[in-house]
């Protein structure tokens, strides 16, 4: 794995843990977007 | 264990019905066409399936006739002349109760399991059945819809959607790079071409220059001190509007950065709204009060009063039992008593009757218990919160502080650009002044036949100097736009962007490797358990002539190799044989992916099997309803009324 291990297991936790709980599309693209845009805040910021 | 059926205005019938089914029995309802036997099972069918939501099943659940396809006007189980109808379906502990409205709005509690279409309902329509008929053998859809290879695959692609859109972006940067290439060509060329055009106008310059010393001394010492004048003039205008244009792209850069700034700021404080409601909503819940509610409730459960029901009403039934068609009998415990079976029955219908209230107390004190459960684990979210909540003031407090200075640094710029532009302004007046006395002079000295030809050719220069500058002014202007791109909605520099798409990239392409992984791992799993089951199937309802029928594992396609050894296709079965394999993998898929729902409908999956296979198939039905304790109900079409029977 790349040097952003932590960031990879981490998005690949929350989504494992989103399906075995009962996957929901809308829920999951909206966190996954927050996800994705907290890690953009964090680069240029 | 029993199942009871309440249906009202469904399909014909207008009005109420009940139905009762035993588990562990193939029940059979059979009767003329229309005389009610689909809609009975299709009502069982909804409850135990809707809410649906993936697209395929909707399909299958529209075929069906169970929900409102787009072309249809009204809910097809809704009789025609009512706008409601209900149905309740009870068994064990569960009560499915279903509302349908004819405009296809539909209430339905508690959900039920939408795989319910695929595994548990054998038609001839069905997925399954159809696929098998027309020779397809991709059954990779059976695998995803099954297990947890769909929900990967949707992940998968929002993952991928987010890629294509960092794809786009490269591309986007790729043609901005190529444009500013083009645009420094383009200022070099002018650049040069303008340096070229400079030392031709000083060439000019020198030969007017050198006409000018032949004429009056004391003009042109007036004309050159005016003219030293004027140079220093245009000296410090070209560095004002230097200054000027440098100020300007430091606002531009302040002004993306503001930009970001405020539109991160604006997402942390709508989350902070989110968070604060949901810490207020979570404060109210009273954990210690509910806790100790918890506590009462879990002590009070009457269990030995149950226990000693329970055992008078095993005794009735013995001495019920042991009565037989006798309406009395001596006792036979103490030989002495007389037992009245009218007594009897009257004893057993009381305490069932007590019995019936302390099950619905204490069911009523379960849910309550399960009520508070839910409570207290959410209210022990509330820490989780406040941490949040603390975290994002914080970093809204950094970054208002940011706007702030970036604010102040704006308005720096701005005040020193005005005056600068005021400088410039008074330079160009004063400029404008010497020129005009420039002007005079140069009339009263030059000799218009001597310096005419060569003044022209100076003003025609300097206005072609002037539209070249003005043309490298756009370029630069230019190329400042096009060092900036938008990414999520944040303006970043082309490097940057660069770096943060790669990065981006990188992360997300190793989520999806895992993603990959995960699909193929669930997908070949599911398949296994498949395979299994299905050839443990073929060998119980003796399929002599069919050595294997399995998923391949790595195409999913269906396999059928019959007992010599030969591949057969599916399109050159038989139709018999098409429509017993359909049956099989249904009832296999049933036993693989949703045994706990102990339901399995067949609308009229026997009348077309040869009466061995069929005796066959309803022995083993009949074997795996005992073993499971399932409810399974078949139809059958005969020339008689509707009738409902065990068989």
């Amino acid at each position: 794995m790349s040097k952003y291990k932590k960031i990879i297991e981490d998005l690949i936790e929350d989504i494992d843990s989103s399906v075995k709980k009962g996957f929901k599309k809308e829920e999951f693209i909206r966190k996954f977007r927050e996800k994705i845009d907290n890690l953009v805040a964090e680069r240029i910021s | 264990m029993k199942a009871i059926l309440k249906l009202e205005n469904i399909g014909q019938k207008i009005g109420k019905e009940t139905l009762n089914f035993n588990s562990g029995v193939v029940t059979l309802i059979s009767g003329r066409n229309a005389s009610g036997k689909s809609r009975i099972i299709k009502s069982c069918a909804l409850a135990l399936s809707l809410p649906i939501t993936s697209d395929g099943l909707l399909e299958e659940a529209i075929n069906f006739g169970i929900l409102k396809g787009d072309n249809a006007e009204y809910l097809p189980l809704v009789n025609s002349n009512k706008e409601k109808a209900f149905i309740e379906l009870q068994y064990g502990d569960v009560i499915k109760e279903v509302e349908l409205n004819r405009n296809g709005n539909n209430k339905i509690n508690p959900p039920g399991e939408e795989k319910f279409l695929y595994s548990s309902l054998i038609v001839r329509n069905s997925k399954i059945s159809n696929f098998i008929s027309r020779g397809d053998s991709n059954f990779k859809w059976i695998v995803n819809v099954m297990s947890l290879a769909k929900d990967y695959v949707t992940i998968h692609d929002v993952v991928k959607s987010y890629l294509e859109l960092l794809d786009l972006k490269k591309k986007e940067i790729e043609d901005k790079e190529k444009k500013n290439k083009e645009i420094k060509k383009k200022l070099d060329n002018l650049n040069n071409l303008k340096k070229k055009i400079d030392y031709e106008l000083k060439k000019i310059e020198e030969e007017i220059d050198k006409i000018e010393s032949e004429l009056d001394p004391e003009l042109r010492g007036k004309r050159s001190k005016i003219k030293d004048n004027i140079e220093e003039r245009v000296v410090d205008i070209k560095e004002y509007n230097k200054e000027i244009k440098e100020s300007e792209n430091k606002n531009s850069e302040l002004e993306n950065k503001l930009g970001n700034s405020a539109k991160r700021l604006e997402k942390i404080r709508k989350k902070l709204v989110e968070l604060k409601k949901r810490k207020v909503e979570l404060e109210k819940i009273k954990k210690e009060q509910l806790t100790e509610e918890r506590y009462e409730l879990e002590k009070s459960q009457p269990k030995e009063k149950i226990g000693a029901l329970k055992a008078e009403e095993k005794k009735l039934k013995e001495i019920l039992e042991e009565l037989g068609d006798k309406n009395e009998m001596e006792c036979y415990t103490c030989h002495e008593g007389t037992l009245y079976r009218v007594k009897m029955e009257e004893k057993l219908k009381k305490i069932q009757e007590n019995r019936k209230t302390f099950d619905e107390a204490i069911k009523k004190k379960e849910e309550r218990i399960k009520e508070i459960t839910r409570l207290i684990n959410e209210r022990n979210e509330l820490s989780e919160k406040l941490n949040e909540i603390r975290e994002k003031n914080s970093e809204a407090a950094d970054l208002k502080e940011k706007l702030d200075d970036y604010e102040d640094q704006k308005k720096n710029n701005k005040s020193k650009i005005e005056f600068l532009f005021k400088n410039v302004t008074q330079d160009n007046e004063t400029l404008e002044k010497l020129n005009q006395e420039l002007s005079d002079i140069e009339k009263e000295i030059k000799k218009e036949e001597q310096f005419k030809p060569l003044l022209n050719k100076k003003s025609e220069i300097k206005s072609e100097l002037i539209s070249i500058d003005k043309e490298i002014l756009n370029l630069e202007e230019e190329k400042q736009k096009g060092k900036i791109v938008e990414i999520l909605e944040y303006q970043l520099d082309i490097q940057k962007s660069t770096d943060l798409i790669n990065e981006l990239e990188e992360i997300l392409n190793d989520v999806n490797i895992h993603l990959n992984s995960r699909i193929q791992e669930q997908r070949e799993g599911a398949a296994k358990k498949f395979n299994e089951n299905i050839n443990r199937l073929i060998k119980e309802l003796n399929f002599s002539e069919f050595k294997e029928i399995s998923l391949d594992l790595e195409d999913y396609n269906l396999k059928v190799i019959r007992s010599d050894d030969t591949m057969q296709e599916l399109s050159s079965l038989s139709e018999g044989e098409r429509d017993v394999i359909a049956a099989l993998l249904q009832i296999c898929a049933k036993e693989t992916y949703l045994p706990h729902i102990p339901f399995l409908i067949g609308d009229d999956i026997i009348s077309d099997i040869d009466p061995n296979r069929q005796k066959l198939l309803l022995n083993y039905l009949k074997e795996v309803a005992k073993r499971n304790e399932w409810f399974i109900i078949l139809t059958k079409i005969t020339d008689e009324d509707l009738t409902i029977s065990e068989i």
